[in-house]
């Protein structure tokens, strides 16, 4: 059916980018080695939709381009001002589609993310 | 606390992509036109496991070996890799067993980086470990009486 289970989020900076998305997220992440590869795991709650992982690593090169995670927040307004507080910028301002809020931001790294929340 | 609700695969040319896609899956893809990009909807399957995704075309949508990766559970691993290289792709890492699972890289026909998962737990361990567990409980209690 090629439904993502998993997704990974490179890092070039694994404490940076631990700490942008712990202050986007509002939680601490657990850090491990996958691989030979440190790891922080976002922390998922339980239900539909991939959780992930920061990852470090000569495979892991940060990019605006390539693939796009929508990853669910509450509210996307708020979590636009905690990612720029954090040390990431808007790349796409909150936009209504369809019965969803999305906008994208680059983290701390210089990936593209995009967020979503229901209206 | 947080889980991607939902994935996009940038692409450069829908309909070379939706064929590479659809070859290395054996899946049919949706194809749609929505706010002016266009797109082709992975089939969702029954869920509520993961996130379903798109291939989608439009000015901010860059293929890139780099960037996010997405592990697109597949239980035929093997098959999907011949298929793909088959279908214009190529390896960027064999199929390779970490912890429970078997996983694999490849790029696309578009240049990107996805990632290929599939479950090795064998449904049988977990009646294996039972046993085994209802054993070692016998065991103990023929020790102590």
């Amino acid at each position: 059916m090629a439904r993502a289970m998993w997704f990974e989020i490179p890092a070039a900076d694994l404490d940076r980018a631990a700490a942008f998305y712990e202050a986007l997220l509002g939680g601490p992440l657990e850090r491990d080695v996958v691989d030979g590869h440190p790891a922080a795991y976002l922390p998922a709650p339980d239900g539909e939709g991939a959780a992930g992982a920061l990852m470090h690593g000569d495979s892991y090169v940060p990019s605006p381009d390539g693939t796009r995670i929508y990853l669910g927040v509450d509210d996307v307004g708020a979590a636009i001002a905690r990612a720029v507080a954090a040390g990431g910028s808007l790349l796409y301002p909150a936009t209504r589609v369809g019965d969803l809020v999305v906008a994208e931001v680059s983290d701390s790294e210089g990936n593209r993310i995009a967020l979503s929340s229901p209206v | 606390m947080v889980r991607a609700s939902w994935f996009e695969i940038p692409v450069t040319d829908l309909d070379r992509a939706v064929a590479f896609y659809e070859a290395v899956f054996e899946v049919t893809l949706e194809r749609d036109a929505s706010e002016g990009e266009e797109a082709a909807y992975f089939p969702a399957g029954d869920g509520p496991v993961g996130s379903a995704g798109a291939l989608v075309k439009g000015d901010s949508y860059v293929p890139s070996i780099d960037g996010t990766r997405v592990y697109l559970e597949f239980a035929d691993i093997d098959g999907a890799v011949e298929r793909a290289v088959a279908a214009g792709g190529a390896v960027l890492f064999a199929p390779t067993e970490v912890d429970d699972t078997l996983v694999a890289e490849i790029r696309d026909s578009e240049g990107n980086r996805v990632a290929l998962r599939a479950d090795l737990e064998d449904p049988e361990d977990d009646l294996d470990d039972e046993l085994e567990r209802l054993l070692d409980s016998d065991g103990g209690d023929a020790l102590d009486s």
